[in-house]
């Protein structure tokens, strides 16, 4: 890339080419207001605040894409300019409805933040806000269309970034609305309910469905036995709600959190994830040294995947691992093997997972074998952000709390077990586990660099003792056709397989990006969170999950072997193709 | 929209861009003063607000607005404060607009401003429409002094608001009155006035 010399209010500076003003602008300290921009996104040109003046020009232009030129002589501020911007963003408010106080956005909303920024005391046109139906169908995630503001991000990420294709602008003029293609429901539309859409929604208009008011009623009951459980994600993100550097590890003060909230037990679904290696890792040395013409094997502990692959790809489901997913084994042994050993009745435990989710609110009742325990074996799946305002609303004073340890028998866990929040670390996890499987040692080093990283699809060859174990990870689920096809291609052709094992998390940076987890989420922000996690994976004792002493336990005094007719039943699921559209 | 004083402009984007006019399709509409200039500002603002793909925030609420605010006008309810309004949005939806759609919308509202902002004015104020379009605005009363009672009137009125014996003076149910100045038109004795 070669250097262009603009100028920007009248300094000058040299610039790589192939920026747009906006990029350049930010290069210089100086902002631009955005809504409808988004580094995840191609951008979209549609909320009118980043215009911009440039020199011999009669019209303002687009500084989110307009490239920059040799010459280019840039105004981003003058009176008229913000007057513009001002009048924008005030036909916006016009058209959004005025409920501040009551909407789930409160105090992170970018619209109000903007609102703020320009001083808006008041709006000079008259409200033309309209009624338009929320749509509450699925599980994971609301839909007030009445609050959007058009911005375009839920639409480009539903269909760019995750190739779903669930939600679509509809009607044209004032009268365009997101919602479901065909304006169907979102439960009867091919969502996933990977909750990208909430995540990146600058206002109120889509969001996890609530489900805290359920867990304090259940916290508040004194029959209930509430246990908790936090997934590996949540521990290396909620701090940024909390003014902690992103990427912080907050695991025991989120433990001492959820004891001060009210838990009875403080469970780990690191513990989960380790377990879900040494069934899925069994999975995989099974048919990788007996059936290597059934390979690949494809992970299923995400479920916008599962519910993606059930949808879109299901020719390909005798390749699922059939194996839960990590929180659904915590749930149904919390219900079994805890309820058992420490003697309360399984039909007065309450379970709750954290997770950084919208998905498993939907996996939590997703088919019969998520009631193996004889209850329902995750009561309630919250989000991180929930779980934020659980906590405020408790007054926890977060940063002052004394670090707390998590409940045996379900809370220890091995550094393979908290991989598993980051893209690559199922795969990660699994090849320590299955080279011990295999080779009957331990590996040396642990490290599997080539797994790491925000390449949309990342493959490597392993050698394990000899063998080798050919795997490939895609995360963002724009990125799983690439793949999938490559395997269908060799089927059909009967040639060999081009990969043993495929790892796939539906959102970019694998849960650490999740659509649950706190708002702000682009590739820095995945990346340190990453960090987070490889770090708490550096500072285990214990790395592999099949030396965690409480999964040796388990397997000793309750489930026997991994893939054993218990583990089968309580630990492992099905799939079936399901439709993309429900009539 | 522009004024007899610049009829001699030369036809080209320039020129008529100046003047806040735009080339179009290259057609030319000559009106007269029976036409309103609120009211063919809400017209041709009305066709690009059905027009607008709704992608972009200034045109796609701009549009809305000024429209509505036009509506209010020529309906009798508007304020001064509206033709500030109007031209606030119509500013920034010219200069902040993604496309040549909502670019040029905001014309036909800008320009008859700038050339006929006292017919603006008199609707606001006066509750007046000079050129009888803005129906809402006008009534229509029959003289009884000039009234011969020749029925004529009460025949053609379409929803028969208009009552009367044989060659006795006419009433007009205001009520029901839609407007239409069918009577007045009609009437061969000019008994009926418009105001």
């Amino acid at each position: 890339m070669g250097k262009v010399n603009i100028k920007i209010n009248g300094a000058p500076f040299e610039m790589e080419e192939g920026l747009t003003i906006l990029e350049a602008a930010r290069n210089v300290q100086i902002k631009v207001p955005t809504l409808c921009y988004h580094p995840d996104l191609p951008a979209w040109a549609a909320c009118g605040l980043c215009v911009v003046k440039l020199e011999k020009s009669p019209k303002m232009f687009r500084a989110c894409s307009t490239p920059i030129e040799e010459g280019m002589s840039i105004t981003t501020h003058d009176p008229e300019i913000v007057e513009v911007r001002r009048t924008v963003l005030e036909l916006m408010l016009s058209d959004h409805p005025n409920d501040c106080l009551r909407c789930p956005r409160n105090g992170n909303c970018e619209l109000q933040k903007i609102a703020a920024d320009f001083g808006i005391r008041e709006v000079e046109f008259a409200q033309v806000t309209r009624d338009i139906p929320i749509d509450k169908s699925t599980a994971s995630i609301e839909l007030h269309p009445e609050k959007c503001i058009k911005c375009g991000r839920c639409v480009n990420v539903c269909q760019e970034m995750q190739s779903v294709y669930a939600i679509e602008f509809l009607g044209r003029g004032f009268s365009t609305r997101i919602a479901p293609a065909a304006d169907v429901q979102l439960n009867d539309s091919p969502c996933v309910k990977c909750g990208q859409c909430s995540a990146h929604c600058p206002v109120g208009a889509i969001y996890e469905k609530d489900e805290t008011s359920r867990v304090w009623k259940a916290l508040l009951d004194p029959e209930m036995h509430c246990v908790v459980q936090i997934a590996p994600a949540v521990r290396v993100a909620i701090g940024e709600s909390f003014g902690y550097e992103i990427g912080t590890l907050l695991t025991g003060k989120l433990y001492a959190a959820l004891r001060r909230v009210g838990f009875d037990a403080i469970f780990d679904t690191n513990f989960g994830a380790d377990l879900t290696i040494m069934e899925e890792g069994s999975e995989f040395v099974e048919l990788f040294t007996k059936k290597k013409n059934e390979l690949p094997l494809i992970t299923s502990c995400c479920p916008s995947w599962v519910d993606f692959l059930e949808k879109f790809d299901s020719d390909l489901i005798p390749h699922f691992s059939s194996a839960k997913s990590p929180h659904e084994m915590v749930g149904v042994l919390a219900k079994t093997y805890y309820a058992e050993k420490a003697g309360i009745d399984p039909s007065k435990i309450f379970m709750v997972s954290i997770m950084p989710c919208t998905a498993k609110k939907y996996e939590i009742t997703r088919t019969d074998e998520m009631f193996s325990s004889g209850h329902q074996d995750v009561d309630v799946s919250l989000t991180t952000r929930e779980l934020t305002r659980m906590i405020k609303a408790a007054g926890i004073d977060i940063e002052n709390l004394p670090d707390d340890k998590a409940d045996s028998i379900l809370g220890e866990y091995a550094g393979a077990g908290t991989l598993f929040g980051a893209t690559g670390g199922v795969m990660e996890a699994a090849l320590r586990t299955a080279y011990k499987l295999i080779t009957g040692r331990n590996l040396g080093h642990v490290e599997f660099e080539q797994v790491r990283g925000l390449d949309g699809i990342k493959k490597a060859t392993i050698d394990v003792d000899g063998n080798d174990v050919r795997v490939a990870v895609a995360h963002g689920l724009s990125n799983v056709h690439a793949l999938l096809d490559e395997v269908r291609r060799a089927k059909q052709n009967g040639e060999k397989m081009p990969y043993d094992f495929i790892e796939v998390m539906a959102c970019r940076g694998g849960c650490v990006g999740g659509g649950g987890q706190p708002y702000g989420a682009n590739d820095r922000v995945r990346r340190l969170r990453a960090k987070g996690i490889y770090h708490d994976d550096e500072g285990s004792k214990i790395r592999c999950s099949h030396d965690n002493p409480e999964i040796q336990n388990l397997y000793k005094e309750f489930l026997g072997a991994p893939l054993s007719e218990k583990s089968h039943h309580l630990l492992h699921t099905t799939y079936k193709p399901r439709p993309l559209y429900n009539k | 929209m522009i004024t007899e004083e610049f009829l001699d402009t030369p036809i080209d984007y320039e020129n008529l861009q100046k003047l806040g006019s735009i080339m179009g399709s290259g057609g030319l509409i000559v009106t007269d003063e029976d036409d309103c200039m609120v009211d063919v500002a809400k017209f041709y603002l009305g066709f690009t607000v059905d027009e607008s793909c709704g992608k972009c925030a200034p045109c796609r609420i701009g549009g809305k607005q000024m429209f509505d605010l036009l509506e209010k006008i020529t309906k009798g309810n508007g304020e001064e404060s509206y033709i500030e309004q109007l031209e606030r949005i119509g500013h920034a939806m010219k200069r902040a607009s993604l496309c040549g759609l909502g670019q040029s919308a905001p014309n036909p509202v800008m320009s008859t401003l700038k050339y006929f902002r006292d017919e603006y004015l008199e609707h606001i104020n006066e509750k007046k429409c000079r050129a009888g379009k803005c129906k809402d605005l006008l009534k229509f009363t029959i003289v009884p002094e000039k009234c011969v009672g020749c029925t004529l009137c009460a025949r053609v009125c379409p929803v028969n608001a208009i009552t009367g014996e044989k060659r006795m003076a006419h009433l007009i149910n205001q009520e029901l009155c839609i407007k239409c100045g069918e009577c007045y038109t009609s009437c061969k004795f000019s008994a009926i006035t418009r105001s």
